[in-house]
């Protein structure tokens, strides 16, 4: 009870935060106290974390909550981006209903790292998403309500994804594959998964600076941590099936993401084919996971480091990007360090979450090990051509265009935390003994793919070339309200329709004439008499006979 | 008189009473007639109140009123009944609240109020029905009862628009009355405690004949559940005030139709005899059709109350479903979509009256902004709209995550696959409105403003549909506590399937 | 109350009263009619309670006029069927009364002669439910058909005399053929006593053939289709308390005859199936063909003028259903159901014709404003008259139903069934009209008093309410159906 009690509260303090909105005296209040609404979770995270998890039955169908050490990490990460993000938008928004957004997100995207089942996971997960949206449209224009719609359209056919997932997980927990695919592709909807990606350039771009820093990184965190929570094992065992595919996957979605965020014309869109990218490494981190002998289980805390450093760098990013009031040059150091942690460049954290997960590829069949070992770091080396091109895009930005409201030391202190955070979160969580990523050969390790990067890219001066080829179109919008805004459906069937209706209509009134005339003539008497003869007679010979 | 058949009798006097007095009040007699309502209103959620402890102790209560030769009109309290009487008893107390607000100054009132009292009279009556005739009578009153609400502007339009509810209703009372008739030829009895399936135990040369009985009672009912394609009078009837389309489709009309389907697989067939006979997955393919047509209507709506209505048409085929999937949790999703539906129904329809009633906006194109004027009332709606959606913790995602899981115990994937669809076209034609009402610009001055002192509307018209949803709130986030309908309803269905 | 010899000395006092009384009334002439008659009429009506004990099983009271004893004298008997028709009688005919007493003019002509014609009339049936005399009966019809046509042609102006005229000439149709079948019977048997004919009755084409012509008469004499044609001109025009009367009871006592003969005198023999079956096919055109024209009409008048040929046809279903007990219940029901709704609908009528000045249907938008109680008394009716629960009309087509599938004859369900959608139809024309806001050109709007509205709501809640009374006429009918079923 006590991890209960001191979880709950805490969580849904932003939610009562946000509620309190609507009494327009209480909003001064809020406003001073919203970008602090996530210390008391870290807080209660911290003094619940070790003991088991506690079950409120009463609470929907029965939710479960606690904290395990990935949770922590995601959760010490999303405090403070959400710390430095509320500081942003405190200054820089004053809309209650933008408020009301961010607060809500926030429970969200929080609250769903300290359940252990799907009813409460799925609450806090939705719950994001669908308030995320008003981060999306916060510009208010035809062109951010075309992106949320786009944007929510594809959040919620995840959300349909994972929602059949976790029903047929709890209900028929035999069809493991089934569930596992399920899970992965909705969850695939907030990392950019194939098809679900058209949406990542088109939210980035039409969402304000900060919204993109936090869609990219506790929003994808959220989602990895439910792959981690809750896929389920696949049958065990190195070389299952299942595991080996989500390996592909994200090994795709590695490169894949890499690919189309080079060509990108806009840095923040970039930067959402990055996080694709990024993802999709995380997946495949947990694919190793699954083909591994100790399970998910084992890497999940390599993996809820790795996603947390993305998501302090991709937040401080999207921020340095547009929300950073330093000169130019500063800016770009700033950005380039941040970069490089990103392309996992040796003593970053990003390199040690790297490690961290590679260590676990040893455990895998010698074939698939081989191929992992060769793979990983090549997607360093994609990570750090699609940076090069981010910073050469960054420096032909205009330093105007500079949204107000950032402050310098805020973001250099995310930044620091991106960079220094893992090692400490490694040491204090024990780590992988085995791993002593000082060597020289590690170093190494980390060093020449980005070696490689820049082979590649200097020759083709990839991030100086003004044009690039135009990006990908994006999707019109959500085909469902398409079709609800298409004139109505078939207008010429109906017309047959209603002619057929009006045939019958005109058959009846037709007989009902034909009724009446001949009720006329029944009153002549001597066709009455004949009725009355023929009635008489047909009574009588029905006697009779 | 047993203490037993008090209960039963005043739960369906404490507004019969009322609506019969009120009918001959003057039209000025504004205080008494609130008072005669609310007092009535008060005093059955007091006797649910008395008869849900009672219950949980397991009392029964069960009254008989001399009818006709050979059938008496039976009414009793069984747990499945007491549900949808509390909802209503629950929901009447407050829509009569909103419908005083709301008819403040309007004509016919005494005549309105009549026929409200009545409506609920009638649904209170085929909550308790004990047996299929005494199902069918309170069924034809509630027909009779609402149509001079449908029709109450008078104009011509109304008058239309009950024509064509009184073609299928009274179609469906005579399908109805029909298989009635046939079932009461054939059981011994249609009581339906006294046997838990009227019709089991029938041999196998009554197939047909159960199969046509099915047909005719599904088809009955069907008419005010608005399974498709018999829906048609639903979208017409909003021609109607706010608080009668809130009654339409949320405590009494749609949900009678549903309610009695409900009576027809579990107590007059038998889940087993229904499931064995195919009935069951007929009744599922109807169901689903009417949801995923319901949902695709909606989303073509502008007008705020007619996008509402194929909603309906929608939802409570869920309800539907959730029974005629062979398996308890979709049982359990389908009843407890029976109150958590009616909960967010009337929220959704009180809103949008107050949007009409305050800002005169009627169309969804016209709520730009509307978040900002009428914070309150959007925040219901939200809630509401979300809840539809089936997104936690609000009332709809539990009966939606009992539903699934129900699906895919009873194997039927498309099941599953026709709800997610469904939430996702539901969350198209709501989540715009959303949208609208919290994210844009207001884009124009309202249509018809009109200010109301304190709040952002009367209060009268403000309290109920917070209230409602509140309760939405709560059923859901408390779901698993025992005072929960869902809990409640985990009972109803274990009997149901004698687990 | 009183001791059932008592009893028994009131059953005749049913005809003396209204008979006396009506003479009075004549001779006293305009002035006292009212004062006069209201209290007679109520007086008879407040008999029938006293008698009803008597029809109870077991306590079949009989009379015998002159103390003459069948075959030589006439007997008048009081039995559960005669009790039922006895007592909508005195229902409606109160209701009726007071109507008429507080709608009528006491200084006009029509005055003058309604009351005399009014309580000839009830004398008339009254005695006809009670005989059980073949020619007996046929007198009491001849004296209803009479009052009837002359109450018709009341108001003496041109519509009204020329349906009246076309009613009398039919009647007259009517009644000689039935008085030939009399006298071929009287040939045959060599009497005309109920009991007596019963008991010798023989399987022979003499006695087919009065049976047919019997049948043939009363079909007219109770407008059953297709011989139904002179009814709704006559209802339709007449004054409105008369088109309540005759609806309502004229045209029930041919029916009520009709089931004396087929399932008493000619109860024995076996050779009716097919001729009952046409008689349900007949009854089955009536629904159609009734609801179908009434559906078509513009007035209120005429609309529940077809309304009756439709419920009667409801009647004939007894016939092919008649071996089941809950067809006899349905149909006795379905009598008196029908009855008080139709008179309290004609009597609505008359309120509305009297406030507005006219009764087109299209034109009594906002009647439920105006007059409301009159429009809740039609609605009751019609609910009654469309069978909707807990009505007595419902009661009576529910048994009806169930009569149908009991007897393995399901296909006479669809006529209940059908009837009940049709009639829900014409009845709705008129309601809905009557919710709609008041249009601009109702100008003129006079009031109407009351006691008159009131009486049509009592007609209808009676009506109404009957449907809890299945119970009671099927305790008070087990005496007389257990005779009837026997065949």
């Amino acid at each position: 009870m006590t991890t209960a009690a001191w979880l709950l509260p805490a969580v849904l303090l932003p939610a009562v935060l946000g509620l309190g909105l609507f009494w327009p005296r209480l909003r001064g209040g809020i406003v001073r106290v919203l970008p602090f609404s996530s210390w008391p979770l870290l807080a209660a995270a911290v003094l619940a974390f070790g003991s088991p998890p506690t079950d409120l039955p009463w609470l929907m169908l029965g939710v479960r909550v606690g904290v395990d050490p990935p949770a922590l990490m995601l959760i010490a990460a999303g405090t403070l981006i959400w710390t430095v993000a509320g500081l942003y938008i405190v200054r820089h928004f004053q809309a209650p209903w933008f408020l009301g957004a961010a607060l809500a997100t926030q429970a969200g995207s929080l609250g769903a790292l300290v359940t252990f089942d799907p009813i409460g996971f799925y609450f806090f997960f939705s719950l994001m998403t669908v308030a995320s949206y008003g981060l999306v449209v916060a510009g208010r224009s035809r062109r951010s309500h075309d992106a949320g719609r786009l944007y929510l359209g594809l959040a919620l056919v995840g959300e349909m994804l994972i929602l059949a997932g976790f029903l047929i997980g709890s209900t028929a927990p035999e069809a493991r594959s089934l569930t596992a695919a399920l899970l992965v592709a909705g969850f695939g909807a907030k990392l950019g998964l194939p098809a679900f990606h058209i949406a990542l350039p088109v939210a980035y771009r039409a969402a304000p600076y900060v919204g993109g820093a936090l869609l990219s990184s506790v929003l994808v965190n959220a989602a990895i941590f439910g792959v981690l929570r809750f896929l389920p094992p696949d049958g065990g065992g190195p070389g299952a099936s299942g595991a080996m595919a989500l390996i592909i996957l994200g090994l795709l979605m590695a490169f894949g993401g890499a690919m189309l965020g080079i060509v990108q014309r806009d840095a923040r869109a970039l930067l959402g084919y990055s996080t694709a990218s990024q993802m999709g490494i995380a997946l495949s981190a947990i694919g190793i996971g699954a083909g591994h002998a100790g399970g998910i289980a084992a890497t999940a805390p390599a993996v809820a480091l790795f996603a947390a450093h993305h998501g302090l760098v991709k937040a401080a990013l999207f921020l340095g990007l547009g929300a950073l009031p330093l000169r130019q040059d500063w800016r770009l150091g700033f950005l380039l360090v941040l970069s490089l942690s990103l392309a996992a460049a040796p003593l970053t954290g990003g390199a040690l979450a790297k490690l961290w997960v590679e260590s676990a590829a040893d455990h895998l069949p010698a074939h698939w090990a081989g191929a992992v070992h060769w793979l990983l770091p090549l997607t360093s080396t994609a990570t750090a051509l699609l940076m090069v091109r981010f910073l050469g895009l960054v420096m032909r930005l205009p330093a105007t265009r500079m949204e107000p409201g950032g402050r310098v030391a805020d973001l250099l202190g995310l930044g620091l935390a991106a960079v220094v955070l893992p090692w400490a979160a490694f040491t204090l969580a024990g780590g992988n003994q085995q791993l002593t990523v000082l060597t020289p050969a590690h170093l190494w390790l980390g060093v020449w793919p980005l070696l490689l990067a820049l082979l590649i890219a200097l020759p083709s001066r990839l991030g100086m070339k003004a044009a690039a080829p135009p990006p990908p179109p994006a999707s019109p919008g959500l085909p469902v309200a398409e079709l609800a805004r298409r004139p109505a459906l078939g207008s010429a069937r109906r017309h047959q329709w209603a002619t057929g209706v009006t045939a019958s209509a005109d058959l009846l009134s037709m007989a009902l004439l034909h009724m009446i005339v001949t009720e006329g003539k029944m009153r002549s008497f001597p066709r009455f008499g004949v009725l009355f003869l023929g009635l008489a007679a047909a009574c009588g010979a029905a006697l009779l006979l | 008189m047993s203490n037993d058949a008090l209960p039963p009798l005043l739960i369906l006097l404490s507004s019969l009473l009322p609506g019969l007095i009120i009918f001959f009040l003057p039209e000025k007699s504004v205080r008494l007639r609130t008072a005669l309502n609310l007092c009535g209103a008060l005093f059955k959620v007091a006797v649910v109140i008395v008869v849900l402890q009672g219950v949980y102790a397991g009392l029964e209560y069960s009254a008989s009123v001399p009818f006709l030769p050979g059938n008496d009109l039976v009414l009793r309290i069984d747990s499945l009944a007491l549900l949808f009487v509390t909802l209503s008893a629950g929901l009447w107390l407050v829509m009569t609240v909103y419908a005083v607000s709301y008819l403040e100054d309007s004509p016919n009132r005494s005549r309105f109020f009549g026929f409200y009292s009545l409506c609920v009279s009638a649904t209170v009556g085929i909550a308790m029905a004990g047996d299929l005739l005494t199902l069918f009578v309170f069924y034809e009153l509630l027909t009779i009862a609402t149509y001079p609400l449908v029709v109450h502007n008078g104009t011509p339009e109304a008058r239309r628009a009950g024509t064509v509810y009184l073609a299928f209703t009274i179609g469906g009372g005579v399908l109805l009355l029909a298989g009635t008739v046939w079932v009461q030829t054939l059981a011994v009895s249609t009581n339906f405690l006294e046997v838990a399936g009227v019709l089991e135990g029938l041999g196998q040369e009554h197939e047909t004949a159960l199969r046509l009985i099915f047909a005719l009672m599904v088809g009955g009912f069907g008419v005010k559940a608005a399974v498709v394609p018999l829906h048609q009078w639903l979208p017409r009837a909003m021609v109607a005030p706010a608080p009668v389309s809130a009654l339409l489709h949320a405590v009494a009309v749609v949900k009678a139709g549903a309610f009695g389907i409900i009576r027809v697989v579990y107590d007059v067939y038998g889940v087993e005899l229904s499931h064995a006979l195919g009935l069951s997955d007929a009744l599922a393919v109807l169901a689903t059709a009417t949801i995923l047509y319901g949902s695709f209507q909606a989303l073509r709506q502008d007008d705020l109350k007619l996008r509402l209505a194929y909603s309906t048409v929608s939802q409570v085929s869920y309800i539907l479903l959730g029974i005629a999937l062979y398996s308890p949790l979709a049982s359990i999703g389908g009843l407890s979509h029976l109150v958590h539906q009616g909960l967010m129904k009337i929220t959704l329809f009180l809103c949008a009256g107050n949007l009409g009633q305050t800002l005169g906006i009627h169309k969804v194109s016209e709520m730009n902004g509307a978040g900002a004027r009428m914070p309150w009332t959007m925040a219901a709606f939200s809630v509401a709209a979300l809840g539809m959606i089936g997104l936690p913790p609000f009332a709809g995602f539990i009966s939606k995550w009992y539903l699934g899981s129900g699906a895919v115990q009873s194997g039927a994937g498309w099941a599953l696959v026709v709800l997610l669809i469904s939430s996702l076209l539901n969350a198209a034609y709501f989540l715009p409105i959303l949208s609208r009402v919290w994210f844009r610009k207001q884009t124009g001055p309202w249509p018809e403003e009109k200010s109301f002192g304190r709040f952002e509307t009367k209060a009268g018209l403000l309290f109920p549909p917070v209230t409602t949803a509140i309760a939405t709130v709560a059923v859901g986030l408390f779901a698993g506590t025992p005072v929960s309908p869902l809990s409640w309803i985990r009972d109803v269905v274990a009997v149901e399937y004698r687990l | 109350m009183s001791t059932p010899a008592f009893a028994a000395a009131l059953v005749p006092a049913l005809v003396w009263i209204p008979l006396s009384l009506g003479a009075l009334s004549f001779v006293l002439g305009r002035a006292a009619s009212p004062w006069l008659v209201l209290p007679g009429l109520l007086a008879t009506a407040g008999v029938v309670p006293a008698l009803l004990p008597l029809a109870a099983p077991g306590g079949i009271a009989a009379y015998h006029l002159g103390g003459w004893m069948p075959p030589l004298g006439i007997a008048w008997r009081l039995d559960g069927l005669s009790a039922i028709m006895l007592a909508i009688t005195a229902i409606v005919s109160a209701g009726v009364g007071i109507f008429a007493s507080s709608m009528m003019n006491r200084m006009d002509r029509q005055s003058e002669w309604f009351w005399p014609l009014l309580l000839l009339l009830i004398a008339g049936l009254n005695a006809l439910f009670l005989t059980r005399d073949l020619f007996n009966a046929y007198v009491t019809l001849e004296i209803v058909s009479l009052a009837a046509v002359a109450l018709v042609t009341i108001t003496g102006t041109s519509a009204p005399i020329v349906a009246g005229m076309r009613y009398l000439l039919a009647a007259l149709a009517g009644s000689l053929s039935y008085l030939l079948a009399v006298a071929l019977l009287y040939a045959r048997y060599g009497t005309l006593d109920f009991d007596l004919l019963a008991t010798v009755m023989q399987d022979d084409p003499i006695g087919m053939l009065a049976l047919a012509l019997a049948t043939a008469g009363l079909f007219i004499k109770s407008a059953l289709f297709p011989l139904h044609v002179w009814l709704p001109p006559a209802h339709g025009s007449a004054p409105a308390p008369v088109s309540a009367m005759l609806s309502a009871l004229v045209v029930k006592a041919g029916f009520y005859l009709l089931l004396r003969l087929w399932f008493e005198v000619f109860a024995a023999l076996d050779s009716l199936a097919a001729a009952r079956v046409l008689i349900g096919l007949c009854g089955a055109g009536a629904v159609v063909w009734g609801s179908m024209l009434a559906l078509c009409q513009q007035r209120l008048k005429p609309l529940l003028a077809y309304s009756t040929v439709a419920q009667l046809g409801y009647l004939l279903l007894l016939f092919p259903l008649a071996e089941v007990v809950s067809a006899w219940q349905g149909t006795l029901i379905l009598v008196c159901a029908h009855g008080t709704a139709k008179a309290a609908m004609f009597l609505a009528a008359g309120i509305i014709l009297r406030a507005y000045g006219h009764d087109r249907i299209i034109a009594i938008g906002g009647a439920a404003r105006g007059v409301p109680l009159t429009t809740f008394a039609l609605g009751l009716a019609g609910v009654s008259l469309i069978g909707l629960p807990p009505s007595g009309g419902f009661a009576a087509k529910w048994l009806l139903l169930v009569a149908a599938f009991e007897s393995g004859r399901w296909w006479w369900s669809f006529v209940p069934l059908g009837g009940g959608l049709l009639a829900a139809g014409y009845v709705f024309i008129i309601l809905a009209r009557a919710f709609e806001a008041p249009s601009a050109d109702t100008g003129d709007f006079a009031q109407v008093p009351r006691v008159a509205e009131l009486a049509a709501l009592a007609l209808a809640l009676v009506s109404f309410m009957l449907g809890f009374a299945g119970n009671a006429v099927a305790i008070g009918l087990d005496s007389a159906i257990a005779e009837m079923t026997r065949s």
